[in-house]
């Protein structure tokens, strides 16, 4: 049985994107530590970057799609292994990791950005 | 939502059980390094003390080859739902499996060799500035 196309091809679609940009993100975060084997000071000028404003909002982002690609993984795996397979069942989930999305971003971004107001950054 | 299940009965269970760990090793991951530290501690020394312990260097090369392997496997599904790709799939299938590998190579290469007390790849400077050096000092 189909689930409801609006939230369904939303999930399916913010899935994609934030598993892109997540294996994209962890390329170049592989590659950025390599700095560690090239020297302390030039690891330590490398993650400079990572304090400025650009970076810390990017963090805010990073984190977003993190928790949406994990929360919607997880909502995956117990529409699979649950057997209900009803479309009510998968926009009651739906809802359910939008809500914890929003909720742990909200902490979240507040510690991330935080430094930014300080003037910190 | 849940992918075909007969051609890539293996992909699918990795997919899950990865994902599953994955859950967990990045939200560690994720708060220790942003949340306890912050981007603006993360200094060599900083490394070096959380890479003397081989907890946290097995931890690490655990999300690099299961984050690696998970993401070849969800681009993979992405890519073979396009006609144009699936024509040369063999070819797709190769170059993000190399990507991923390297990656995998590199990042683990990273996690075994790093000992703070090894003197850097900087520090040794290049044979050439040696010899110059030696020049002008038998020239003094």
């Amino acid at each position: 049985m189909r689930y409801s196309i609006k939230e369904g091809m939303l999930s399916w679609l913010l899935h994609r994107l934030t598993g892109i940009g997540i294996f994209i993100f962890l390329i170049i975060h592989v590659m950025g530590a390599i700095y560690l084997k090239i020297g302390p000071e030039e690891w330590n000028h490398h993650v400079e970057l990572f304090n400025t404003p650009f970076f810390r909002v990017a963090e805010v982002g990073l984190m977003g799609a993190i928790l949406w690609h994990g929360l919607n993984g997880l909502r995956i795996i117990i529409i699979d292994f649950s057997g209900i397979r009803t479309s009510h069942f998968a926009k009651f989930l739906f809802w359910i990791i939008v809500f914890l999305t929003v909720l742990l971003m909200l902490p979240g971004t507040y510690i991330l950005l935080k430094p930014l107001f300080e003037g910190a950054a | 939502m849940s992918y075909k299940k007969v051609p890539g009965t293996f992909a699918w269970w990795f997919q899950r059980i990865s994902g599953s760990f994955l859950i967990i090793l990045i939200f560690i991951h994720f708060i220790d390094v942003h949340f306890i530290f912050g981007v603006e501690n993360l200094e060599y020394e900083t490394v070096a003390e959380k890479w003397n312990k081989p907890f946290w260097r097995i931890m690490d090369a655990l999300m690099l080859i299961l984050g690696m392997i998970h993401g070849a496997n969800g681009i993979e599904s992405i890519l073979l739902d396009y006609k144009k790709i699936r024509k040369y799939k063999t070819y797709w299938i190769f170059f993000v499996r190399a990507i991923s590998a390297v990656t995998i190579i590199v990042g683990s290469w990273i996690i075994i060799t790093f000992s703070p007390e090894e003197k850097s790849m900087a520090e040794y400077g290049s044979p050439a500035a040696e010899m110059q050096d030696e020049a002008s000092e038998s020239y003094e």
